[in-house]
Protein backbone atom coordinates (compact mmCIF):
# COMPACT_ATOMS: atom_id res chain seq x y z
CA UNK A 1 0.00 0.00 0.00
CA UNK A 2 2.55 2.41 0.94
CA UNK A 3 4.49 1.41 -2.45
CA UNK A 4 1.21 2.26 -4.08
CA UNK A 5 1.33 5.56 -2.62
CA UNK A 6 4.92 6.47 -3.35
CA UNK A 7 4.31 5.74 -6.81
CA UNK A 8 1.76 7.95 -7.18
CA UNK A 9 3.15 11.01 -5.60
CA UNK A 10 6.02 9.88 -7.73
CA UNK A 11 3.66 10.65 -10.60
CA UNK A 12 2.20 13.78 -9.45
CA UNK A 13 5.66 15.56 -9.07
CA UNK A 14 6.27 14.44 -12.66
CA UNK A 15 3.16 15.79 -13.82
CA UNK A 16 3.90 19.09 -12.18
CA UNK A 17 7.00 19.05 -13.75
CA UNK A 18 5.32 18.50 -17.36
CA UNK A 19 3.24 21.48 -16.56
CA UNK A 20 5.97 23.36 -15.63
CA UNK A 21 7.45 22.80 -19.22
CA UNK A 22 3.59 23.37 -20.82
CA UNK A 23 4.03 26.68 -18.92
CA UNK A 24 7.36 28.16 -19.12
CA UNK A 25 8.29 26.76 -22.41
CA UNK A 26 7.01 30.17 -23.70
CA UNK A 27 9.98 32.15 -21.99
CA UNK A 28 12.38 30.51 -23.84
CA UNK A 29 11.06 30.71 -27.27
CA UNK A 30 9.85 33.95 -27.11
CA UNK A 31 12.49 36.07 -29.23
CA UNK A 32 13.58 33.58 -31.48
CA UNK A 33 9.44 33.17 -32.57
CA UNK A 34 8.68 36.40 -32.44
CA UNK A 35 11.83 37.29 -35.03
CA UNK A 36 10.92 34.72 -37.19
CA UNK A 37 14.42 32.68 -36.57
CA UNK A 38 12.96 29.63 -35.77
CA UNK A 39 8.96 28.59 -36.67
CA UNK A 40 7.25 27.98 -32.62
CA UNK A 41 7.18 23.86 -33.85
CA UNK A 42 10.95 24.16 -34.54
CA UNK A 43 11.52 26.60 -31.32
CA UNK A 44 9.53 24.27 -28.87
CA UNK A 45 11.74 21.26 -30.48
CA UNK A 46 14.98 23.28 -29.98
CA UNK A 47 13.65 24.37 -26.48
CA UNK A 48 12.93 20.89 -25.40
CA UNK A 49 16.14 19.45 -27.05
CA UNK A 50 18.26 22.04 -24.34
CA UNK A 51 15.58 21.27 -20.96
CA UNK A 52 16.47 17.71 -21.87
CA UNK A 53 20.25 17.58 -22.01
CA UNK A 54 20.53 19.53 -18.89
CA UNK A 55 21.35 16.76 -16.67
CA UNK A 56 24.90 16.38 -18.98
CA UNK A 57 25.98 20.03 -17.45
CA UNK A 58 24.48 20.51 -14.20
CA UNK A 59 25.01 18.66 -10.89
CA UNK A 60 22.22 17.75 -8.58
CA UNK A 61 22.59 20.19 -5.85
CA UNK A 62 19.42 22.13 -6.33
CA UNK A 63 17.97 18.34 -6.30
CA UNK A 64 19.84 17.84 -2.58
CA UNK A 65 18.40 21.52 -1.74
CA UNK A 66 14.86 20.50 -2.19
CA UNK A 67 15.03 17.25 -0.53
CA UNK A 68 17.02 18.12 2.35
CA UNK A 69 17.48 21.74 3.15
CA UNK A 70 13.81 23.09 3.08
CA UNK A 71 12.27 20.90 5.63
CA UNK A 72 13.81 18.49 8.17
CA UNK A 73 14.42 15.03 6.83
CA UNK A 74 13.16 12.93 10.18
CA UNK A 75 9.54 14.88 9.17
CA UNK A 76 9.11 13.95 5.70
CA UNK A 77 6.75 11.36 5.04
CA UNK A 78 4.69 10.58 1.56
CA UNK A 79 1.53 12.27 3.37
CA UNK A 80 3.67 15.81 3.67
CA UNK A 81 5.26 15.30 0.24
CA UNK A 82 1.53 14.70 -1.38
CA UNK A 83 0.03 17.54 0.84
CA UNK A 84 3.18 20.05 -0.56
CA UNK A 85 2.06 18.88 -3.89
CA UNK A 86 -1.16 19.73 -3.41
CA UNK A 87 -0.73 23.13 -1.85
CA UNK A 88 1.88 23.76 -4.76
CA UNK A 89 -0.44 22.89 -7.59
CA UNK A 90 -3.81 24.73 -6.06
CA UNK A 91 -1.57 27.85 -5.90
CA UNK A 92 -0.56 27.50 -8.66
CA UNK A 93 -3.85 27.22 -10.39
CA UNK A 94 -5.31 30.30 -8.38
CA UNK A 95 -2.86 32.68 -8.93
CA UNK A 96 -3.45 31.42 -12.63
CA UNK A 97 -7.23 32.08 -12.35
CA UNK A 98 -5.70 35.32 -10.92
CA UNK A 99 -3.29 36.66 -13.31
CA UNK A 100 -0.54 36.86 -10.60
CA UNK A 101 2.92 35.29 -12.36
CA UNK A 102 3.71 32.82 -9.50
CA UNK A 103 6.23 30.62 -9.38
CA UNK A 104 5.73 27.11 -9.13
CA UNK A 105 9.62 26.60 -7.32
CA UNK A 106 8.03 29.16 -4.84
CA UNK A 107 4.68 27.46 -4.48
CA UNK A 108 6.60 23.81 -4.05
CA UNK A 109 9.06 25.06 -1.52
CA UNK A 110 6.14 26.87 0.47
CA UNK A 111 3.83 23.55 0.26
CA UNK A 112 6.59 21.41 1.72
CA UNK A 113 7.04 23.96 4.38
CA UNK A 114 3.56 24.27 4.83
CA UNK A 115 2.60 20.62 5.28
CA UNK A 116 5.88 20.04 7.20
CA UNK A 117 4.81 22.78 9.76
CA UNK A 118 0.99 21.33 9.82
CA UNK A 119 2.84 17.79 10.91
CA UNK A 120 5.39 18.71 13.44
CA UNK A 121 5.43 22.29 13.93
CA UNK A 122 8.00 25.32 12.74
CA UNK A 123 10.94 23.04 14.16
CA UNK A 124 10.08 21.26 10.75
CA UNK A 125 11.46 24.02 8.72
CA UNK A 126 15.52 24.19 7.83
CA UNK A 127 15.52 27.91 8.61
CA UNK A 128 19.33 28.35 6.98
CA UNK A 129 17.78 26.87 3.69
CA UNK A 130 14.70 28.61 3.48
CA UNK A 131 16.12 31.49 4.38
CA UNK A 132 18.95 31.27 1.10
CA UNK A 133 16.04 30.28 -0.71
CA UNK A 134 14.03 33.62 0.17
CA UNK A 135 16.66 35.69 -0.30
CA UNK A 136 17.24 34.48 -3.99
CA UNK A 137 13.55 35.38 -5.08
CA UNK A 138 14.46 38.73 -4.76
CA UNK A 139 18.07 38.57 -5.56
CA UNK A 140 17.72 36.27 -8.67
CA UNK A 141 15.34 38.46 -11.05
CA UNK A 142 17.68 41.25 -9.81
CA UNK A 143 20.77 39.66 -11.35
CA UNK A 144 19.15 39.37 -14.18
CA UNK A 145 17.99 42.52 -14.28
CA UNK A 146 21.85 44.21 -13.91
CA UNK A 147 23.46 41.60 -15.70
CA UNK A 148 20.45 42.08 -19.25
CA UNK A 149 21.51 46.01 -19.09
CA UNK A 150 25.21 45.65 -18.82
CA UNK A 151 25.18 42.91 -21.63
CA UNK A 152 22.69 46.03 -23.58
CA UNK A 153 25.06 48.72 -22.89
CA UNK A 154 28.09 46.62 -24.54
CA UNK A 155 25.91 45.10 -27.23
CA UNK A 156 24.76 48.48 -28.25
CA UNK A 157 28.14 50.17 -28.04
CA UNK A 158 29.50 47.11 -30.19
CA UNK A 159 26.59 47.94 -33.20
CA UNK A 160 27.09 51.72 -33.15
CA UNK A 161 30.86 50.97 -34.62
CA UNK A 162 28.48 48.75 -37.40
CA UNK A 163 27.64 50.09 -40.65
CA UNK A 164 26.02 47.48 -42.36
CA UNK A 165 22.70 47.30 -39.95
CA UNK A 166 21.28 44.08 -41.74
CA UNK A 167 24.26 41.86 -41.31
CA UNK A 168 24.18 42.86 -37.71
CA UNK A 169 20.53 42.11 -37.56
CA UNK A 170 21.16 38.75 -39.11
CA UNK A 171 24.00 37.97 -36.48
CA UNK A 172 22.13 38.94 -33.69
CA UNK A 173 19.39 35.92 -35.33
CA UNK A 174 21.61 33.98 -35.49
CA UNK A 175 23.11 34.40 -31.72
CA UNK A 176 19.23 33.94 -30.55
CA UNK A 177 19.48 30.41 -31.35
CA UNK A 178 22.66 29.89 -28.86
CA UNK A 179 21.22 32.44 -25.86
CA UNK A 180 17.59 30.60 -26.35
CA UNK A 181 19.43 27.33 -26.11
CA UNK A 182 20.81 28.58 -23.21
CA UNK A 183 18.28 29.78 -21.40
CA UNK A 184 16.39 26.67 -21.92
CA UNK A 185 19.48 25.12 -20.89
CA UNK A 186 19.54 27.24 -17.54
CA UNK A 187 15.78 26.13 -17.14
CA UNK A 188 15.83 22.55 -17.13
CA UNK A 189 18.67 22.69 -14.93
CA UNK A 190 17.38 24.12 -12.31
CA UNK A 191 13.34 23.22 -12.60
CA UNK A 192 13.64 20.13 -13.46
CA UNK A 193 16.07 19.45 -10.43
CA UNK A 194 12.81 20.51 -8.04
CA UNK A 195 11.07 17.51 -9.19
CA UNK A 196 14.11 15.48 -8.18
CA UNK A 197 14.22 17.01 -5.49
CA UNK A 198 10.60 15.88 -4.27
CA UNK A 199 11.34 12.25 -5.81
CA UNK A 200 14.79 12.01 -3.98
CA UNK A 201 12.70 13.29 -0.42
CA UNK A 202 10.14 10.91 -1.16
CA UNK A 203 12.35 7.57 -1.52
CA UNK A 204 14.69 8.95 1.44
CA UNK A 205 11.13 8.95 3.29
CA UNK A 206 9.97 5.47 2.01
CA UNK A 207 13.87 4.05 3.05
CA UNK A 208 14.07 3.37 -0.58
CA UNK A 209 17.68 5.47 -0.98
CA UNK A 210 20.10 5.97 2.11
CA UNK A 211 19.33 9.63 3.89
CA UNK A 212 22.78 11.29 2.05
CA UNK A 213 22.38 9.56 -1.59
CA UNK A 214 22.55 11.32 -4.82
CA UNK A 215 19.60 11.13 -6.87
CA UNK A 216 19.01 7.93 -9.10
CA UNK A 217 20.61 7.93 -12.28
CA UNK A 218 16.45 7.44 -13.30
CA UNK A 219 15.20 10.04 -11.30
CA UNK A 220 17.67 12.69 -13.21
CA UNK A 221 16.30 11.04 -16.67
CA UNK A 222 12.70 10.81 -15.51
CA UNK A 223 12.41 14.74 -14.70
CA UNK A 224 14.37 16.01 -17.75
CA UNK A 225 11.94 13.77 -19.66
CA UNK A 226 8.79 15.15 -17.89
CA UNK A 227 9.81 18.97 -18.45
CA UNK A 228 11.16 18.60 -21.71
CA UNK A 229 8.00 16.50 -22.52
CA UNK A 230 6.06 19.63 -21.36
CA UNK A 231 7.66 21.87 -23.50
CA UNK A 232 7.28 19.74 -26.35
CA UNK A 233 3.60 19.83 -26.02
CA UNK A 234 2.49 22.91 -24.74
CA UNK A 235 4.82 25.58 -26.02
CA UNK A 236 3.90 25.99 -29.42
CA UNK A 237 0.38 26.74 -28.41
CA UNK A 238 2.07 30.00 -26.15
CA UNK A 239 2.97 31.92 -28.73
CA UNK A 240 1.47 35.51 -27.34
CA UNK A 241 5.10 35.92 -25.60
CA UNK A 242 6.55 36.84 -22.23
CA UNK A 243 8.87 39.33 -24.36
CA UNK A 244 6.02 41.43 -26.15
CA UNK A 245 4.36 41.16 -22.38
CA UNK A 246 6.56 43.41 -20.78
CA UNK A 247 8.37 45.20 -23.09
CA UNK A 248 8.65 44.94 -27.04
CA UNK A 249 12.35 43.31 -27.84
CA UNK A 250 14.57 43.12 -31.22
CA UNK A 251 16.75 40.37 -31.84
CA UNK A 252 20.02 42.14 -29.90
CA UNK A 253 17.79 42.34 -26.94
CA UNK A 254 16.60 39.03 -26.94
CA UNK A 255 19.93 37.82 -26.78
CA UNK A 256 20.63 39.68 -24.17
CA UNK A 257 18.07 39.10 -21.81
CA UNK A 258 18.35 34.99 -22.46
CA UNK A 259 22.21 35.38 -21.90
CA UNK A 260 21.88 37.43 -19.19
CA UNK A 261 19.06 34.86 -17.22
CA UNK A 262 20.58 32.09 -18.31
CA UNK A 263 24.02 33.23 -16.87
CA UNK A 264 22.36 33.52 -13.45
CA UNK A 265 20.26 30.19 -13.45
CA UNK A 266 24.03 28.80 -14.35
CA UNK A 267 25.21 30.47 -10.97
CA UNK A 268 22.05 29.63 -8.92
CA UNK A 269 21.86 26.19 -10.01
CA UNK A 270 26.09 25.50 -9.48
CA UNK A 271 25.03 26.62 -5.87
CA UNK A 272 22.12 24.52 -5.30
CA UNK A 273 19.86 27.23 -5.24
CA UNK A 274 16.26 26.63 -6.39
CA UNK A 275 14.96 29.74 -8.48
CA UNK A 276 12.09 30.88 -10.43
CA UNK A 277 13.49 30.74 -14.24
CA UNK A 278 10.29 32.95 -15.24
CA UNK A 279 10.91 35.69 -12.56
CA UNK A 280 14.72 35.56 -13.60
CA UNK A 281 13.94 35.96 -17.53
CA UNK A 282 11.24 38.66 -16.41
CA UNK A 283 14.13 41.01 -14.50
CA UNK A 284 16.29 39.87 -17.62
CA UNK A 285 13.83 41.67 -19.68
CA UNK A 286 13.12 44.51 -17.97
CA UNK A 287 16.88 45.30 -17.51
CA UNK A 288 16.50 44.88 -21.46
CA UNK A 289 13.37 47.17 -21.90
CA UNK A 290 14.72 50.14 -19.52
CA UNK A 291 18.03 50.55 -21.62
CA UNK A 292 16.10 53.53 -23.34
CA UNK A 293 14.16 54.98 -20.58
CA UNK A 294 11.38 52.72 -18.34
CA UNK A 295 8.51 53.83 -19.43
CA UNK A 296 9.40 51.18 -22.36
CA UNK A 297 8.94 48.49 -19.51
CA UNK A 298 5.08 47.66 -18.48
CA UNK A 299 5.29 48.14 -14.79
CA UNK A 300 1.90 46.12 -14.58
CA UNK A 301 3.35 42.95 -15.35
CA UNK A 302 6.78 43.62 -13.21
CA UNK A 303 4.56 44.57 -10.49
CA UNK A 304 2.75 41.86 -10.38
CA UNK A 305 5.85 40.02 -10.00
CA UNK A 306 6.62 41.63 -6.53
CA UNK A 307 3.00 40.56 -5.44
CA UNK A 308 4.05 37.16 -6.12
CA UNK A 309 7.26 37.06 -4.25
CA UNK A 310 5.52 38.52 -1.32
CA UNK A 311 2.31 35.79 -1.60
CA UNK A 312 3.63 32.74 -3.02
CA UNK A 313 5.32 30.65 -0.08
CA UNK A 314 2.94 31.72 2.24
CA UNK A 315 0.22 30.89 0.26
CA UNK A 316 1.73 27.47 -0.92
CA UNK A 317 2.28 26.99 2.99
CA UNK A 318 -1.15 27.61 4.06
CA UNK A 319 -3.16 25.37 1.21
CA UNK A 320 -0.44 22.46 1.61
CA UNK A 321 -0.97 22.86 5.46
CA UNK A 322 -5.34 23.15 5.13
CA UNK A 323 -4.58 19.80 2.77
CA UNK A 324 -2.21 18.24 4.99
CA UNK A 325 -4.37 18.73 7.96
CA UNK A 326 -7.89 17.27 5.75
CA UNK A 327 -5.72 14.33 4.52
CA UNK A 328 -4.79 13.45 8.18
CA UNK A 329 -8.48 12.58 9.16
CA UNK A 330 -8.95 9.78 6.34
CA UNK B 1 13.45 64.03 -12.07
CA UNK B 2 15.80 60.62 -13.42
CA UNK B 3 13.28 57.98 -12.84
CA UNK B 4 15.31 55.68 -13.70
CA UNK B 5 18.02 56.17 -11.50
CA UNK B 6 15.66 56.43 -8.40
CA UNK B 7 14.81 52.54 -9.93
CA UNK B 8 18.50 51.71 -9.34
CA UNK B 9 19.30 53.12 -6.35
CA UNK B 10 15.95 51.54 -4.67
CA UNK B 11 17.43 48.57 -6.18
CA UNK B 12 20.56 48.86 -5.22
CA UNK B 13 19.01 49.58 -1.61
CA UNK B 14 17.27 46.15 -1.77
CA UNK B 15 20.30 44.16 -2.69
CA UNK B 16 22.32 46.03 0.51
CA UNK B 17 19.46 45.16 2.68
CA UNK B 18 19.78 41.69 1.87
CA UNK B 19 23.49 41.41 2.60
CA UNK B 20 22.91 40.33 6.26
CA UNK B 21 20.44 37.92 5.51
CA UNK B 22 22.49 36.14 2.60
CA UNK B 23 24.97 32.89 3.78
CA UNK B 24 28.47 34.23 4.42
CA UNK B 25 29.49 31.88 1.41
CA UNK B 26 27.39 34.09 -1.10
CA UNK B 27 27.22 37.86 0.73
CA UNK B 28 29.51 38.91 -2.20
CA UNK B 29 26.38 38.49 -4.48
CA UNK B 30 23.84 41.06 -2.70
CA UNK B 31 27.51 43.25 -2.22
CA UNK B 32 28.29 43.29 -5.82
CA UNK B 33 24.75 43.51 -6.67
CA UNK B 34 24.72 46.90 -4.57
CA UNK B 35 27.76 48.16 -6.00
CA UNK B 36 26.68 47.55 -9.37
CA UNK B 37 23.55 49.11 -8.93
CA UNK B 38 24.70 52.36 -7.20
CA UNK B 39 27.04 53.12 -10.19
CA UNK B 40 24.21 51.99 -12.91
CA UNK B 41 22.13 55.02 -10.84
CA UNK B 42 25.20 57.49 -10.74
CA UNK B 43 25.61 56.98 -14.99
CA UNK B 44 21.65 56.98 -15.37
CA UNK B 45 21.65 60.37 -13.28
CA UNK B 46 24.70 61.34 -15.98
CA UNK B 47 22.96 60.34 -18.92
CA UNK B 48 19.95 62.21 -18.15
CA UNK B 49 21.49 65.63 -17.03
CA UNK B 50 23.75 65.51 -19.70
CA UNK B 51 20.61 65.21 -22.43
CA UNK B 52 18.47 67.50 -20.48
CA UNK B 53 20.85 70.25 -20.50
Amino acid sequence: MEDLALYAVIAIALAFDFTNGFHDAANSIATVVATRVLTPRLAVIWAAVFNFIAFLVFKTHVASTIAKGVVEQDVLSVGVIFAGLIGAIVWNLVTYVLGLPSSSSHALVGGMVGAAVAKSGFAAVVSSGLSKIAVFIVLAPLTGLAVAFIFMVLVLRFAARFHNVDRLNRGFRRLQLASAGAYSLGHGGNDAQKTMGIILALLIATNKVAPDSDVPLWVVLSAHTAIALGTLSGGWRIVHTLGSRITKLQPAGGVSAESAAAATLFFVSAHGIPVSTTHTITGAIVGVGSIHRLSAVRWGVAGRVVWAWILTIPGAAVVAALSYAVLGRF
Amino acid sequence: MDRRALFFLGAGALCAALIAETDADLRWVPTTLAVIYVVLALASYLDWRSSNR
